[in-house]
């Protein structure tokens, strides 16, 4: 029997945790997005239907420790899981350094979502939102390579996915 | 006869929709989800402060256990002993603190531990709780340490409560100078967030430079002198009157010339809170 729903929990829970507990890269208040990079993986390597599972679960755990509203996240990593699918074979076939990459650049277009749909306040001057967007890319880097070794480690050993051969 | 794997899968990817969209129409509902992480950062939070905590106290010292090899077996169970002593004594204080700070009428003192810093995104200057509506607290309630005003609570679960720090862009509190200047009886402003950065430490929490609050809407004609007190003037309704927020840094008028704008330094120290006491209104002082 295949655990797919239990590795998700279990990558979710730890996810969310290290999300909420962990500082962000220094010089930046904005927290490291291991929720999105989770989000990215299932997209670039599980079935869609699972991608969007997880998705909407990362979504939700985002949205609600995050203090933002209903559905914020959850409707952005939704579409991701959509539109990412046909874009595998652009996104390296959701390898490592794919999976890390698409994160980074996700992050920093979830922040931008997340200021205008929240229409949060700019926490300081425009310039200096801007520095914290732009250590965005190494956090979301960051956050994707965890969320990949974390997810694709515990499917392995669970056997929920085969690992791919050499050459 | 048994649902295949995607059928079941389908099933659940229904479910998760149906509970996203309820949580958009029921706020209660979202925060509800936190309460999957809660113990998960209960524990962490305990491993912290009982575990890592103590451990480290002894591998920081681990030089002079090495210059005095002979001894190191010793020593180390004294140092062991010693770190866990100085988490108890630090423990002691702030609980004696709280003993020692009292409660203004129809509040009580919930002692609080904090879970984690800023949420899950960073974009608010917020704290989380490691208590919540089981433990009495509400939405509204004030939220501080000895030193003076934390925040207030925004919303609670059962097991945990954000409080959105007097740091944050959206924190308003209704303040009067203590003492008022000379020849005036109350001079009264509202205290606003200004944000806040991290200090970049490599610490495992987070370490915020807090920018300056800004007391707005002060009588343009008062001369506000440097260090004066700021107290919560009990006119906004969520704060009792009279706890204490800051210290004035310096003042200006405000371009428009209409009113006097201070800014203000947090009494208590915003980025380093590990317990906090929330004032929750007594039972016969709820409305």
């Amino acid at each position: 029997m295949k655990l797919d729903l239990p590795v998700m929990l279990i990558v979710l829970a730890l996810t969310a945790v290290a999300q909420n507990l962990l500082p962000g890269l220094p010089g930046s208040p904005l927290k490291i997005p291991f929720l999105s990079g989770v989000a990215v993986y299932y997209a670039l390597n599980r079935p869609q239907v699972m991608a969007l599972v997880a998705a909407l679960w990362a979504g939700w755990l985002t949205d609600s420790a995050g203090g933002l509203p209903g559905l914020c996240t959850t409707s952005f990593l939704f579409l991701l899981a959509l539109l990412l699918r046909p874009m595998r074979h652009i996104l390296l076939n959701g390898c490592f350094i794919g999976v890390s990459m698409t994160t980074s650049g996700v992050a920093l277009a979830l922040a931008l979502w997340q200021l205008a749909w929240a229409r949060l306040v700019l926490p300081g001057s425009a310039w200096r939102v801007a520095g914290d967007l732009v250590l965005l890319l190494p956090s979301g880097a960051i956050a994707g390579a965890t969320a990949y070794s974390l997810a694709c480690t515990l499917d392995r050993f669970a056997g929920n996915v085969k690992e791919k051969a050499e050459g | 006869m048994g649902l295949k794997p995607s059928q079941y899968w389908y099933g659940l990817l229904v479910l998760s929709l149906v509970l996203a969209i309820s949580g958009c129409l029921r706020a209660d509902l979202l925060h509800e989800a936190r309460e999957v992480t809660y113990p998960f950062e209960n524990a962490v939070t305990w491993a912290r402060r009982h575990v890592v905590t103590p451990v480290s106290g002894i591998f920081s010292r681990a030089d002079l256990a090495a210059r005095n090899r002979e001894l190191t077996e010793a020593v180390d169970r004294l140092r062991l002993d010693i770190a866990r002593l100085e988490a108890v004594a630090a423990d002691n204080r702030q609980l004696h603190a709280a003993l020692n700070f009292p409660p203004p009428a129809n509040f009580q003192v919930v002692t609080c531990p904090v879970l984690s810093q800023g949420g899950s995104t960073g974009w608010q200057r917020l704290i989380r709780l490691g208590k919540g509506k089981s433990a009495g607290l509400q939405a509204g309630d004030p939220v501080l340490v000895a030193d003076g005003l934390v925040g207030r609570i925004e919303n609670v679960t059962p097991h945990t409560a954000d409080v959105l720090l007097l740091a944050d862009v959206n924190s308003r509190v209704a303040c009067e100078l203590d003492p008022p200047p000379a020849g005036t009886t109350a001079v009264r402003g509202v205290l606003c967030g200004s944000g806040g950065r991290t200090a970049g430490e490599h610490e495992l929490q987070l370490l915020y430079v807090i920018d300056p609050l800004r007391l707005r809407f002060l009588k343009r004609d008062v001369e506000v002198a440097p260090q004066t007190r700021v107290m919560t003037s009990g006119l906004g309704g969520i704060f009792p009157r009279g706890l204490k927020v800051g210290y004035v840094l310096d003042s200006t008028v405000d371009p428009a010339g209409l009113y006097r704008e201070a800014t203000v330094m947090p009494a208590a120290d915003l980025g380093n809170l590990q317990i906090v006491f929330a004032l929750t209104r007594k039972p016969e002082a709820r409305p």
